[in-house]
């Protein structure tokens, strides 16, 4: 007797346990699109983005998959070199998609489809994978484009307690998180109306570049990110911001907008809040010192934040790192240049094998886009195979190039004569008192220097960054902020949630 | 009931070929005959070819530059470089983005990626400038 009731106890343990996992999937709808756009823009890279993600949640979440022009579209992919790879007469070169998972083909109406059977099924967490191109207007499909107002009324049709999470990593991907025809608003009264209307409680969102950025993928990449996180099942919005680490885009989430939207309507009402300490100072007494302290702290925090030094400091940091990379370049080009004509001094025949196999290659091509001669493919292949070891024997030589003593003498002639055609390296070297005469220690200052440079930059930006959340905090303790602070306070918590 | 399916598919082929037709891809630049200018990051592919590299509107434009000058080339790859290229045949799309090289120009902050300066004829010999010393 005893048995049977362990046994049923344990059975109805495991039912229980069956009902739970299954709810859970199914309350968790996992949406994973890859445009692709176009046959000739559909990269590998973006494939490996979504089967990373895919693998990672593996069967834990209820997961549906948009790939381009769907099962057995082909994808093209890039050379060692990072250029898209070409078959020998140069046409893009096509391959098999490597994502063998089922999937639908990336058109409007699959989207509309997949957004639909989620919203049916009662979907408590919804995360977004949009991957592959976006442009200003919208995130591209297969054949196709969905505006970002599209996106934004697709999310609200959703009720309230559907928690939307979203994660952008295609180019102008900032726009895709907030109604991106939203306009800021100029009068402090109008700031919570606004935020009510454009922010929800209910979603947020990653993005991997600014409103008005491209995305590059070497920059930010889903699968780079999926690789840091293999001993952790789940991960969040949040952990991914602190991921991507990125020198030439700006990844943000969807707080970060609201404070920047927040901030720029205080800014621009200083005077709403000088008034009001003003009226606090007149009327002090005990009980009030507290408040106005805290008023105090306030009003400082806006003068430190909204008196333009810290973005003046910035904006200069920011011309002095570009500065750097252009004289940087220029050395490069210099260095570059030297070392060529020092393999063309040393080398004649190597130079001369390299640079006849190239332009032949060339030749051929023009040939047959202006239909003077008639090449075979044979011909051309032979032609590339020449390239090929040309360009490799080359490389190795240039790469031997610096270790010799007979270059070091080459380089510093080299380096007078030439100079002078290299205006912003000949600028800067001269602002600094000279320069150095050994390859390796031009390269090495210059390199310290781009460092140095890049550094003030981020320290600038840490700056900015400390002065608006020392005002954000200001802000979020006042009682008139509380709605504010509500909705603030979910945006994060969605950002902090555990995906998975 | 099967004439009904029967309708039915064929309305359904039908919408999914309109929406395919009507669709808006995202808008490739369209490359006319003529001298252009372009900015981008100048590299070799594996076949040794130079290419320029540009980013525009969520695309990444390639052209492969054919003729002009060797050395000028080589000594420009892995930097960032204004070149001024003859389009010999309209450029709709990367599937062969040939492109007659003329000559590098000094703009390290060029505000442009694309600028288009001449429209010409297509497929002008005279604008393939092969290497003199080669």
């Amino acid at each position: 007797m005893v048995k049977i009731i362990i046994f049923t106890l344990f059975l109805f343990m495991h039912i229980e346990l069956y009902a739970q996992k299954n709810s859970v999937q199914d309350s968790h709808e996992l949406l994973i699109i890859n445009g692709g756009d176009s046959p000739g823009a559909n990269y590998d890279v973006f494939e490996k983005d979504i089967l990373s993600l895919a693998n990672f949640f593996d069967e834990r979440l209820s997961t549906v998959i948009l790939n381009a022009g769907g099962v057995g579209k082909e994808i093209t992919a890039f050379d060692s070199n990072g250029q898209l790879q070409r078959d020998a007469i140069g046409r893009l070169k096509f391959f098999p998609s490597i994502f063998k998972k089922d999937s639908l083909v990336a058109i409007k109406y699959n989207v509309h489809k997949v957004f639909k059977a989620a919203k049916e099924k009662k979907t408590k967490y919804l995360t977004v994978y949009w991957g592959d191109h976006g442009d200003q207007e919208g995130i591209a499909l297969w054949m196709d484009i969905i505006s970002y107002n599209e996106l934004q009324a697709l999310y609200g049709s959703f009720p309230k307690d559907t928690l939307i999470r979203s994660i952008h990593s295609h180019c102008y991907s900032g726009k895709g998180l907030v109604d991106a025809t939203r306009k800021i608003p100029s009068k402090i009264e109008e700031l919570s109306n606004f935020l009510e209307q454009f922010y929800f409680r209910n979603r947020c969102g990653f993005a991997a570049s600014a409103s008005e950025e491209i995305s590059y993928y070497g920059e930010f990449s889903m699968e780079g990110f999926i690789q840091t996180r293999k001993k952790i099942s789940n991960f969040s919005l949040n952990d991914i911001k602190e991921y991507a680490q990125t020198n030439y885009q700006t990844p943000f989430l969807t707080s970060d907008l609201f404070v920047d939207d927040v901030l720029t309507v205080v800014c621009n009402n200083q005077e709403f809040f000088n008034v009001e300490y003003s009226i606090k100072e007149i009327n002090t007494d005990n009980s009030q010192f507290e408040c106005n302290n805290r008023s105090n702290d306030f009003i400082n925090a806006i003068k430190n934040y909204c008196n333009n030094d810290l973005l003046e400091a910035y904006k200069i940091s920011i011309e002095k790192e570009v500065r750097m990379k252009m004289v940087s370049g220029d050395l490069s080009r210099l260095i570059h240049k030297i070392k060529n004509k020092f393999l063309k001094k040393e080398s004649p025949d190597l130079w001369k094998t390299y640079k006849t196999a190239l332009s032949q290659l060339e030749k051929s091509y023009a040939s047959m886009l202006l239909s003077t001669e008639k090449i075979s493919e044979g011909e051309i292949k032979e032609l590339i195979s020449k390239a090929e070891q040309a360009l490799s024997v080359y490389d190795k030589s240039l790469q031997l190039v610096k270790l010799t003593r007979e270059y070091n003498i080459f380089f510093e002639n080299s380096l007078v004569k030439l100079r002078d055609q290299y205006p912003r390296y000949k600028e800067w070297y001269q602002e600094n008192g000279g320069e150095f005469i050994r390859p390796q220690n031009i390269e090495n200052y210059i390199g310290h220097a781009c460092y140095e440079a890049q550094g003030e930059r981020l320290l600038m930006s840490k700056k900015i960054e400390q002065a608006k959340q020392e005002l954000m905090d200001q802000l979020l303790k006042r009682s008139d902020f509380k709605k504010e602070k509500e909705l603030y306070e979910a945006i994060k918590r969605c950002e902090e949630s555990p995906i998975g | 009931m099967k004439l009904l399916n029967a309708v039915k598919k064929v309305l359904l082929a039908s919408l999914i070929f309109y929406i395919l037709l009507l669709a808006d891809v995202l808008a490739y630049p369209e490359f006319s005959c003529g001298t252009h200018q372009i900015h981008g990051k100048l590299l070799q592919n594996d076949k040794g070819l130079f290419v320029i590299s540009v980013f525009s509107e969520g695309f990444r434009c390639e052209f492969i530059l054919l003729g002009g000058s060797f050395e000028e080339k080589v000594s420009n790859v892995n930097t960032t470089v204004t070149a001024v290229i003859y389009v010999p045949k309209t450029i709709k799309d990367n599937e062969s983005p040939f492109v007659f090289f003329q000559n590098f120009m000094d703009t390290p902050k060029a505000d442009f990626k694309f600028k288009k300066i001449k429209d010409e004829p297509c497929k002008l010999q005279a604008k393939y400038k092969a290497d003199s010393n080669a």
